[in-house]
């Protein structure tokens, strides 16, 4: 009895290992990870040090192709244009090389190891579906985008308000 | 044996929790932190943040800025936005600092946070970080931890990509096929042809797709739960009251509203013992001027 309900527990067990690494299978480990980087956000700024709070370096921008030096916590140390070096957030970054819209490499539509910028839904999409649409005001999408939080603002706003005290 | 087995079910089990509950980049945070591991979490969230949203096709946050700026122009439509600029900047001033703390602090375009008119309680999060109250839920909340807390579930949607997985497979098929036609360096230029028709059309049905989810089908229960366990987590490691959650849950509780966010969400009560039980918080030393300021920005 407790041999069968130990082969069941070793089935269930490999059965949702297997489950796992269908849904999970990418590596965690440092020495998988690709030495190159690349920008999947608009704009963003590399930092001095690996927190919003301290000062930019430089900015990158979408595709920008970053060399990794290091990480800490779920920041990247990266060597940015013209070797600058500084902190971008994991979340700006992808492994995926990012082809450019005015690129004529080739990029299969289910591709993905690669990032196609301006391809699939796209702002000339947007163009083509806001043609037709009633029941969408985007003269407001752009006017609630033109209002951005100012960095100072914001760290000056935690600070009055003993906010962000165990960031650095 | 029984130990590696047991070994597999957790190291299996905090990888389901990471899927299910929608916060991958923090379940592989965990991961890292057990030991069963190696590698940096900045590797780990970022592997995590490519594989949070699965479909027929991959999509770039770049489409997901454009998805989430479709779904933004309907909602605007049948909420408009207030122009009160006070208000606007204390919302995103808030809604700020908690994006800084979060796992997801940069999207394609960053977050706005958007406060709409309407007398309805509710809030939404379109794809790519547009965040949505109404005026009529932002009278119901008494100070600044309250109106974090409903930025936070808002934010923890955005982080968990769950506006996305509201899309069906039929449209991002749709969209593959309509890329596969004549290969994506063609698709979109060549406005009017079959091939472009088809993806907006499958645009068209993406946007829907969420549309229909934030404003009358509503999210699962779990992901519910799960933006509300992040919420809070969020509010934490900011430095507002952990418990402010509890004190909006609490709110719309009493309020007993019909329609807006009491049809697209578990009840309040529910949402209440799903939380872990509240331990007395102290208020910090400048809960005080948080207070005030709230009163200050928010007079509507």
């Amino acid at each position: 009895m407790n041999q069968t309900n130990t082969n069941q527990r070793k089935k269930i067990a490999l059965t949702m290992l297997a489950l796992w690494a269908g849904a999970a299978a990418p590596a965690f480990a440092e020495s998988d990870a690709p030495a190159s980087l690349y920008v999947k956000v608009e704009e963003a700024k590399i930092r001095q040090s690996p927190s919003f709070l301290s000062a930019t370096v430089a900015s990158v921008r979408y595709g920008q192709q970053l060399q990794k030096v290091a990480s800490k916590d779920a920041w990247f140390e990266v060597a940015g244009p013209g070797g600058k070096r500084g902190f971008l957030h994991s979340s700006a970054l992808t492994p995926k090389k990012v082809v450019l819209a005015d690129s004529k490499a080739q990029v299969a539509p289910d591709a993905t190891d690669v990032v196609a910028a301006g391809k699939g839904f796209s702002a000339e999409v947007e163009k083509q579906y806001a043609k037709t649409q009633a029941n969408a005001d985007y003269a407001a999408v752009n006017r609630i985008e033109k209002f951005e939080a100012k960095e100072k603002e914001v760290i000056a706003f935690a600070r009055e308000g003993g906010l962000l005290q165990n960031v650095k | 044996m029984i130990l590696s087995i047991r070994t597999i079910l957790i190291f299996a089990l905090l990888a389901s929790l990471g899927c299910s509950g929608g916060f991958k980049g923090v379940g592989a945070a965990i991961l890292s932190s057990t030991g069963y591991v190696s590698g940096s979490q900045a590797d780990a969230l970022m592997e995590a943040g490519e594989g949070i949203y699965k479909s027929a096709r991959p999509v770039s946050a770049e489409e997901e800025y454009y998805i989430g700026r479709g779904v933004s122009a309907m909602l605007l439509k049948k909420y408009p936005p207030s122009t009160n600029q006070k208000l606007i900047r204390y919302m995103n001033h808030v809604g700020t600092v908690l994006v800084m703390v979060s796992d997801r602090p940069e999207t394609f375009k960053g977050y706005r946070f958007v406060p709409v008119n309407s007398n309805e309680i509710n809030a939404f999060a379109a794809p790519g970080g547009f965040i949505f109250v109404t005026t009529g839920f932002i009278r119901l909340l008494p100070n600044e931890d309250a109106l974090a807390a409903v930025l936070a579930h808002e934010i923890a949607h955005i982080v968990a990509a769950d506006g996305l997985k509201a899309i069906s497979q039929a449209h991002m098929t749709r969209a593959l096929g309509a890329l596969g036609q004549v290969g994506i360096e063609q698709a979109v230029s060549q406005a009017g042809s079959p091939a472009a028709s088809m993806l907006t059309s499958a645009f068209s049905g993406s946007v829907t797709d969420v549309f229909e989810t934030l404003v009358t089908n509503g999210y699962s229960r779990s992901q519910e739960y799960a933006a509300d366990k992040y919420a809070v987590t969020l509010l934490e490691r900011a430095g507002y009251s952990p418990v402010a959650l509890r004190t909006v849950l609490e709110a719309m509780n009493k309020h007993n509203g019909q329609g807006g966010m009491f049809s697209t969400h578990p009840k309040a009560t529910d949402r209440l013992d799903e939380l872990a039980p509240a331990t007395p918080v102290v208020a910090d030393a400048l809960y005080a001027k948080r207070v005030s300021r709230f009163s200050k920005n928010v007079a509507m």
